[in-house]
């Protein structure tokens, strides 16, 4: 039994992916505190070993084109272990969101509330979000486009007012870093941003793709929302040059630089409100994800009412997680990465593996 | 919150409701209908049970009469004073029955005199023969007249509505530069007639249904055969011959009875009082709702987006009906969020403002006594009475409203330091914007309040807050199953939605709307150029 309805249409599932990806975009310090001014070659990096991810990814998605994770899970290991494993994805899906909320939490106190306490913001995002997982996603990815389209104007018009202020030796030297930081940087923007669409095989059933739809959607998707991270990036590495290490929030920093006489300035509130919207995106996709996952794991249909009780859940969570924003940050670098892994990647190709076994049997009886 | 609140309370007041609606004494009104009221032989209880039923009324006027050879047919006519024709009465009526002098041999019985009558001495449009009382006297209560004859079991309703009724003159609320000024009035048949006139489609369906106990209104669905979705066709029949109420007054009843979000700011369905704005929605597959008594037409399903829709729009060049359209939307925006950033910029991010500016507007709240949250409440609170009271007053007093409304609250206020200017600037700019959007001003300005409370206590990011829950609110709404938002999806409605294209590039009906007939043209056809005239140009215009 899939418990959400509702469909939603293959342009709004590609752009749901762009946003996915951009709102990570702006927050990029914990990537960029590790490469430094090399972190638009990683982008690159990562980007090419994340293909073959979202090969499986897809692959999964046509395996089981009527079913979400859960209910893959639960036909391929078999109701018990399918559940131990369900519940480790409803456990990383929680503590996204909860992530993204402490993000949004940490980030509006850092910048604009800056005595208001974060208790009181996170509550406010989640009641809001609330209203989008009563409804369902498609209510959310309705304003994917929007958002994202947003997202990308502003961004080359912040490129185009920086133009000025661009200074292309701010990118030497190039691979001058330990072996081990390239090694360690890929793994984070393979594991953090990107690693996280896996959430989109809690969707797919919502989408209805066949393969080529597949590949086109997921691909263009992937495709625009890298290419959208690699341009804010560049953009921070050309302007703030070794300073970059500096800063929690290089981007806010860089359009903070913004200055073309007198007129246009104070960017950075335009920013910050971009920067709501997408965590915002971000946040209410991976509620509704989790709410989804546990009520698919229990078998009812009673979304509406899951959602406020994880709603406590996730704001709790979210303010118990880290002491300080500086141990988030660190704890993003050294350890995030190695608990996401076998998450994002390990079991999802063992279940492809076995999936295509059980499939290839099932065919064989009948 | 408080919209969750009230449906909440919505639900519980629902469950007494329908346990107390229960109770009405529905079935004795239907039992009476059918209870011994055919129409009698005898002329004299005919007669006598109708005066009884409309309770000797003094308006109900009845004529007996003789007619036919040596005088020895009797009938009689019943009819409302005020509400008929009283020349046709008599031209059409009276004379020819009076006047009646067969030619041939009488061999009929009594039961054929109602046929004959109808169909040989009758000079009227519409004459329709009826067996029961009550369809009689409703007949009379419309405005027709009713014949009796004397040994006949029928009566006879001849059509003869003549009250008086207002002419076709321009709509105040909806006022054009370019474009036709008619506008309907509060007769039925005017109405439709005024859309038939625009529409000379055999396609165009008009179908009658009739509402309310006492008021028996009678209510019109038009629309499009071919075009409008048989589904919103359906449940607006449904919605409205489903409705047991009492009176319907204007179209307002209506519309609280059959919209899909009682309690949402947002109207979810379109009124207007245009015929030119009727056709042009029926023409993209709406259904129009017209009322007896009113000249408000209803239409749905209704998308947010025509709320900054116009007419002239359409009418004028579509460079410049595009950049009118933009500016509604920021008007829109600006009436909803102005006082809210105000709010946030004072009390939060005092950094934002330029420098100058800030001097300025810390210079101006230096002498003022209260928090910027309470001056504005007040300052919009004051113009929300003025518009009130300008809306309702006598028009000589209006002048009056207007000079203490500018002096006195404005001036005054400001000079006596009760009010900084900045914060008065702020609140007239808010309310001439929301005038660019008259459809919306009432969820403007609730909306408004919620925004400023929001960005009293968490500044920006409260903003932000509350634009989001506004979005997925809209996003949420449905008007007769289509999704209220949807005139801006990434489809073809872009062509019509935040700016408006040339009409020859909008080759498809909304997505939504129409969705079984899309194509209004086959082609897209650019205009014709100038220098085209020496090519064989109305060969292909032809082809």
């Amino acid at each position: 039994m899939r418990v959400d309805k509702g469909l939603i249409t293959g342009n709004q599932f590609m752009f749901s992916i762009i946003c996915f990806i951009q709102s990570s975009s702006l927050l990029t310090s914990f990537l960029t505190s590790v490469t430094l001014q090399d972190s638009w070659l990683i982008v690159i990096f990562g980007a090419i070993f994340f293909i073959p991810v979202i090969f499986i990814y897809r692959e999964i998605m046509l395996l089981f084109p009527d079913k979400n994770l859960i209910q893959i899970l639960d036909e391929v290991y078999g109701p018990i272990l399918g559940k131990v494993f369900g519940i480790i994805y409803i456990w990383f899906f929680l503590s996204l969101t909860s992530l993204n909320v402490l993000d949004l939490g940490d980030f509006t106190k850092l910048t604009i509330m800056h005595e208001t306490p974060s208790v009181v913001l996170m509550i406010m995002c989640v009641l809001v979000a609330s209203i989008a997982v009563r409804h369902g996603i498609g209510l959310v990815t309705k304003y994917s486009t929007f958002f994202s389209v947003t997202v990308s104007c502003l961004l080359i018009i912040s490129v185009l007012l920086l133009l000025n202020q661009i200074k292309l030796e701010n990118f030497l030297p190039i691979l001058s870093l330990p072996f081990k930081k390239y090694v360690q940087g890929t793994h984070l923007i393979t594991t953090i941003p990107f690693g996280e669409l896996l959430v989109f095989l809690m969707i797919h059933p919502s989408v209805k793709l066949n393969r080529k739809q597949a590949t086109k959607y997921l691909f263009w998707g992937f495709g625009l929302g890298t290419v959208s991270i690699l341009v804010v990036l560049c953009q921070n590495i050309a302007v703030l040059g070794n300073m970059l290490d500096m800063f929690a929030l290089p981007t806010l920093v860089t359009l903070r630089l913004i200055n073309l006489g007198e007129a246009l300035s104070r960017m950075e509130v335009l920013f910050s409100v971009i920067l709501i919207m997408l965590l915002f995106f971000k946040i209410s996709v991976l509620y509704y994800v989790s709410v989804l996952a546990v009520s698919q794991m229990f078998n009812t249909n009673q979304l509406r009412y899951l959602s406020l009780a994880a709603g406590a859940l996730i704001v709790c969570y979210a303010l118990t997680l880290y002491p300080s924003p500086v141990e988030h940050a660190e704890s993003a670098k050294n350890i995030t990465p190695f608990v996401w892994t076998p998450i994002e990647f390990l079991i999802p190709l063992l279940t492809l593996i076995l999936g295509k076994f059980k499939k290839r049997k099932q065919l064989k009886e009948a | 919150m408080v919209l969750l609140f009230l449906r909440f309370l919505f639900r519980k007041l629902r469950f007494f409701g329908s346990s107390c609606l229960s109770h009405k004494p529905e079935g004795e009104y239907h039992e009476k209908q059918s209870d011994e009221c055919k129409i009698k032989t005898r002329l004299q209880k005919s007669l006598d049970s109708i005066k009884d039923s409309l309770g000797n009324s003094c308006d109900v006027k009845t004529h007996t009469f003789k007619f036919g050879p040596e005088k020895r047919f009797s009938g009689a006519i019943v009819f409302i004073d005020g509400l008929v024709s009283s020349s046709t009465i008599t031209e059409s009526i009276l004379r020819p029955i009076v006047s009646w002098q067969p030619i041939y041999k009488l061999g009929f019985s009594e039961d054929e005199l109602a046929d004959l009558v109808s169909g040989e001495l009758l000079c009227a449009g519409e004459v329709t023969k009826v067996s029961l009382l009550s369809e009689l006297t409703l007949g009379c209560l419309s405005g027709d007249t009713a014949i009796l004859l004397d040994g006949c079991p029928f009566g006879l309703v001849v059509s003869t509505k003549g009250w008086e009724k207002r002419n076709v003159t321009e709509p105040q609320a909806e006022t054009v530069v370019r474009g036709p000024r008619e506008g309907f009035t509060e007769n039925l048949r005017t109405n439709t007639a005024l859309v038939r006139r625009k529409l000379k489609s055999e396609n165009l369906r008009v179908e009658n249904l009739i509402v309310g106990r006492n008021t028996q209104t009678d209510i019109c669905i038009m629309y499009l055969d071919g075009i409008a979705d048989p589904k919103v066709i359906e449940t607006v029949k449904y919605r409205i011959s489903g409705l047991d109420v009492d009176s319907i007054l204007e179209s307002g009843y209506i519309e609280e009875y059959i919209e899909d979000a009682p309690f949402s700011p947002f109207a979810t369905v379109g009124y207007t009082e245009k015929p030119d704005v009727v056709a042009a929605r029926l023409l993209e597959g709406r259904v129009g709702i017209v009322v007896d008594g009113t000249p408000i037409v209803l239409t749905v399903p209704m998308l947010f987006i025509e709320n900054f829709q116009t007419t002239e729009d359409y009418y004028t060049r579509p460079l410049y009906a595009s950049l009118v359209r933009i500016l509604r939307f920021i008007g829109y925006l600006i009436t909803v969020f102005l006082p809210a950033i105000y709010i946030a910029l004072i009390n939060f991010h005092q950094e934002l403002i330029p420098t100058t500016l800030l001097f300025t507007i810390a210079n101006a709240r230096e002498g003022t006594p209260f928090p910027a949250l309470l001056e504005m409440m007040i300052m919009i609170f004051a113009f929300e009475i003025l518009r009130e009271a300008g809306i309702r007053l006598p028009r000589p007093v209006g002048q009056a409203i207007s000079i203490v409304g500018a002096l006195v609250m404005g001036d005054a206020a400001v000079s006596a330091g009760l009010v900084g200017a900045p914060i008065l600037i702020t609140v007239a700019i808010t309310s001439v914007a929301g005038f660019l959007v008259p459809a919306q001003n009432d969820s403007a300005s609730l909306l408004r309040l919620i925004m400023m409370l929001l960005a009293s206590f968490a500044g920006w990011y409260g903003v932000s807050m509350g634009f989001l829950a506004v979005l997925l609110y809209i996003g949420s709404l449905d008007s007769f199953g289509t999704s209220y938002f949807d005139g801006f999806a990434w489809s073809t409605n872009l062509q019509d939605s935040i700016v408006r294209m040339p009409l020859w590039s909008m080759v498809r009906r909304p997505k939504d709307i129409a969705r079984n007939n899309l194509v209004r043209r086959r082609f897209f056809i650019p205009p014709l150029r100038p220098h085209s005239h020496d090519d064989n140009d109305d060969s292909e215009r032809e082809g």
